[in-house]
This record gives structure tokens, sequence and C-alpha cells, in this order.
């Protein structure tokens, strides 16, 4: 399908917010799912997939970084030109399954997809709504997307591996008021020490890097929290066709140690984190 | 634009390209019917793995894989994807992949007692062996696989060759003469990409195989070669992206085309290819009565 380009806005160093409209998918959209974009170039061949942040109305937004010579032409299109775009594919979160109480976790550009489970289960819970969400965000540097998390979420949770990098932002953002240097691992940790984070009765919504959903995953575990992780692979088609994004997953209904392959684009990009094999990805 | 292969007829002479069709996903998205066939992905005796991931790298042009022939085995096989495009009276080419003569010779045997229409022999797939080694790069192990496949069948034999061959006609006349029904070319071409800040391969597999635009010119160079040497029909692949595309393939000799990377670049590619091939019909005339002068 053809996509017009709404806009496309320079929202951070080096991070953009592309917005397309798609009135039929816009719709059907889940939190978790991706959408393909087509670059109009010979010469950048492959579908480049994207988290969905957001879908309302009749838009599809998403948040990229520049990082290559595909998201550096996506940031050259301006709003009215069309390119080509396949979607939302995959499987998203299952948030009827995640619990009254939720943490969302996410490091880098996995933060931004999050934004539209935030305000799906916002919206689910209704404006009485018991619901708790708590957004746990891990950025490299400075924090660029945190602020429209507090919109749907009780409690909003920021840190950034460089010191002072997140100032001032991030002092005014914390629920805790305090600047903190280090992963999202760390941050989960210093709260649940701090006596801030109480995890009974709470599910996990991720994304992230892979060291990061492991890291995570484990913690959970530890835990017993059911988490549920959003992944990233490097995909040919994106719809199920090539399966060059093919990845192991725990069988759990079979006895034993058993696994399947399963493909990131149409059987994911949502897993739960206990089926994930991390070695090998 | 009906054709006549292997005793079969083809309401097109337009089919997929092996590891990038998938019943289910591509049904979804086009009348997998329209097409004059359908070519599933390579399948062996038992379940394979495939590579690490890695497995996708974009190139000029084209795309490096690796999959290495991931699949859940001739038995799933059968079950799901075989009994759905049957289910929904597609004509089918089941690949065939194996590691050795007596993986290839089971996969026929079994494939023999269902509904398959053809039987098309990956003896070319890049990604099985170090440095992109291939089975079918042997003119003497060719031969013999395809008298014993031949003796085990009697559905159409077609062997997929491979580009990565000092002399891709040599191994075409000795399927030939072995008894092959059918030749299908090429197969995907080495190649490698390396990260400049890792000084790692790109592809955890470290080659793959390219495919897409860039490898079209070699494709229809290796096409009409093996067209002017051998009398049995050809399949020709290799960076089909429009219809004109798939009409320089029948111009060069080919029989039938199939239809590749194009489908991952976009689902529709196939059924949109089949339609701009009827237009070139019609513009330049039937292309199996020209020929390249």
């Amino acid at each position: 399908m053809n996509v017009n380009i709404v806009k496309n806005e320079n929202i951070a160093d080096g991070i953009f917010r592309l917005t397309v409209s798609v009135p039929e998918q816009a719709r059907g959209a889940q939190a978790g799912q991706f959408i393909n974009l087509y670059l109009p170039d010979a010469d950048l061949l492959l579908p480049r997939p994207f988290g969905i942040t957001d879908a309302y109305d009749d838009v599809i937004e998403i948040v990229y970084a520049v990082i290559g010579a595909g998201t550096e032409r996506l940031s050259r299109l301006k709003a009215g030109e069309v390119i080509r775009a396949l979607g939302p594919n995959g499987t998203g979160f299952d948030l009827a399954a995640a619990e009254r109480k939720v943490l969302l976790i996410g490091g880098g550009l996995g933060i931004p997809p999050l934004l539209f489970a935030a305000r799906k289960l916002r919206e689910n819970a209704g404006p009485e709504g018991g619901a708790k969400i708590t957004a746990l965000l891990g950025f490299r540097d400075r924090p660029y997307y945190s602020s429209e998390f507090r919109a749907y979420c009780d409690r909003v949770f920021v840190i950034s591996e460089k010191r002072n990098a997140s100032l001032p932002e991030n002092a005014s953002l914390d629920s805790t008021g305090v600047e903190r240097t280090g992963t999202v691992v760390d941050l989960m940790n210093a709260l649940v020490a701090e006596g801030e984070l109480a995890v009974t009765g709470t599910s996990i919504l991720a994304c992230g890097p892979i060291p990061m959903l492991r890291a995570v995953g484990e913690w959970a575990s530890e835990r017993g929290i059911r988490a549920q992780f959003s992944l990233e692979a490097r995909m040919g088609c994106g719809y199920g066709a090539c399966v060059g994004c093919s990845i192991e997953l725990r069988d759990l209904e079979s006895a034993g140690a058993g696994t399947v392959k399963q493909k990131v684009c149409t059987n994911g990009p949502v897993f739960d984190a206990e089926r994930i094999v991390w070695d090998g990805l | 634009m009906k054709i006549q292969i292997c005793g079969m007829e083809w309401k097109n002479p337009v089919t997929t390209a092996a590891g990038t069709f998938n019943a289910r996903e591509s049904g979804r998205r086009y009348d997998i019917t329209a097409l004059g066939a359908v070519t599933t992905k390579g399948v062996a005796p038992e379940p394979w793995p495939g590579n690490p991931l890695p497995r996708i790298a974009e190139t000029y042009g084209g795309m490096l894989n690796s999959v290495g022939l991931e699949n859940p085995g001739v038995e799933a096989f059968i079950a799901g994807e075989l009994a759905e495009l049957k289910a929904r009276g597609v004509t089918v080419i089941a690949n065939v992949a194996g590691h050795s003569e007596a993986e290839f010779c089971a996969v026929v045997e079994r494939l023999d007692e269902t509904a398959v229409d053809m039987l098309e022999i990956n003896v070319s797939c890049p990604n099985l062996y170090e440095g992109g080694a291939v089975f079918g790069a042997d003119e003497a192990a060719v031969a013999k696989l395809t008298r014993k496949l031949k003796r085990l069948t009697g559905k159409p034999v077609m062997i997929k060759l491979s580009p990565n061959v000092t002399d891709i006609v040599r191994i075409a006349e000795a399927a030939e003469a072995a008894g092959a029904d059918a030749l299908s070319l090429i197969n995907t071409l080495v190649g490698m990409r390396i990260d400049l800040r890792t000084g790692r391969p790109v592809l955890a597999n470290g080659t793959g195989g390219l495919s897409g635009p860039a490898v079209k010119p070699v494709a229809v160079a290796m096409v009409y070669r093996v067209c002017s040497r051998v009398k049995i029909p050809v399949i020709g692949m290799g960076g089909i992206m429009t219809g004109g595309d798939a009409y320089e393939f029948l111009l060069a000799g080919a029989t039938a085309v199939a239809v590749g990377t194009a489908a991952l670049l976009d689902p529709e590619a196939p059924v949109r290819i089949v339609h701009e091939l009827a237009e070139c019909y019609e513009q330049y005339g039937d292309p199996h009565k020209r020929k390249v002068v």
C-alpha cells in the first residue's frame, strides 16, 4: 500500500517521529506490532520494520534514529511525499493478559513503541480503572520521549547511561526526583531496594536491546513475574516468507527441553520472555 | 501465455522462487492460483534449524541471505503447506534439500507418494557448507544423483543449478544426459559483506547468497547459454522485478520464470509480474516464438 507522509519531525538529536496516514490500518493496529516501510531508492531495497509508537484516528506513528543509509533517507522525506508500506505486521502485546499492575520497561529505541501499550492499557482500564502503570525507561544519553509517558502512566522513572545527560528533563520527570546513571536493570534494582517498586501481582511489557531484555527476563523469572517482550530482528521480508528472522523458542507444551523455531515477523515480534532461548540472539 | 512444461499445462509461465513463498502469508495477500505454479521452500527429510542470525543483509541492488534452508521437514510440509496448496488447486513444485544423496533420495521417495506436481532438486544452496561450496558444482555427482532420483519417482525432476561454478553449461548437460526433465537457474551467487566498525562479516554465517536485481544480467547470460545447449525446459530466475525482466528470460530461451526476491520486497510481486508480462506479450509477441538474434 502507498502511504502519505503527514509529518516527519526531528524530536531529539538524531531521533525522528514519522506520522503516516493509513486510515484502515491505523484502526486495527495493536501495541507491539510493527510496520514495514520501503524507501523510494533502488539501492535501499529491503523493507525497514519499525515498531508502531502510536496509532490513532487515521495515522500510524513511528519513532526512529538515524543510524544507517535507510533511516538517513527516511529522515529526508517530507510531508506530502508518498512511500510504500506494509502492515501492521505481527502479533502484538497481549494486553488483556497483563495484570492490573503493569511495568513498562523500555531501553533506547524500544521505548517509544511502549507508549502505544501505555495508552491502550490506560484506555482499557477506563478513567476510574485501578490499573497501575509504571514506566521504567533507560536511555544511553539524554532522554527524549519520557514526557509522553506521563499522560498514561502513574509513575515514570528515567535513567541514562551517561552521567548528567538527563538533566534537566530527568530531574523533573523521575517520580522519585532522583537523577540516575546506569541501565534500566540498575534502575529496577535501585527502585526495589528503595521500596519504590513492589513486584507482586505485576506483569512486564518490555522492548529494547537484546542484552537488556535478557537481563529483564532473568529479573522477572527470579521473581515469578510474567513478561512479554517485543523483539527486533533483521528481516528480509517482514511478512513470513523468507525465514530470515527465525528464532528458537522453548516449546512449553512439550515435556522436557524441546524448542521450536518461530519467526519474529509473524509469530512475534512479541513473545513470552520465558520461552525465549537467548543464546544465539 | 499458456505453456506446456514436463507434461503439465500452466496458465502462464510464472512461478515463485524457492524460499520466497509461504502458502499462508503469500496466499493472504494475492490470488496464488493466478500463477502458473508455486515453488515451495526447500524441504529436507527431517527439520533443519538453519543458520544463526543475522541471516539477511542488504546490498546494492539486492540482498544476501544465509537462511541455510531452515525447514520443518518433509512430513510437516506434506501435512501443512502442501495440503493447503493442493486444496486450493495450485500446481506445486516442491524444492528438495539434502546434505547427501541419501537425504535427497529420502525426500523424493516420500514426495513421490503425494500430490506434488514437480520436484526441484536444490543441489545449489550456497549456505550449507563453508565458503558456499555446493553439491551441484560436481557434474559427476549431479549426474549420479539425477539418475538415482529418476529411478525413485515418476514425477518430473528439475535440477536447480548453481552459478558458483566455472562452467554452468557442463553441469546442465550432465543433468540432461542423466535424465533430468528440466533445469532451473540460477540459485544465488556467493557473496559477503563486512562491518566496517567490527571487522566482522555482517552475516553470522560469514557468506550468503546474493539475489535481487543485481544478479539479473548474470542470470540472463547463464540461462541463454544453457538454453542454447540443452533441449529440456529451463525455468529462469535471478532478479526478476518486472514483467519486462521476466520476458527477457523467456527471450533468452527459458520456458518459464520464477520470481524470488521481488516477492520479499512486495508480497504481491509475482501476480503483478504476471499482469505486466501479459502486456509484454501484447507488445512484443510470444517470446517462445522468438529468439535472441
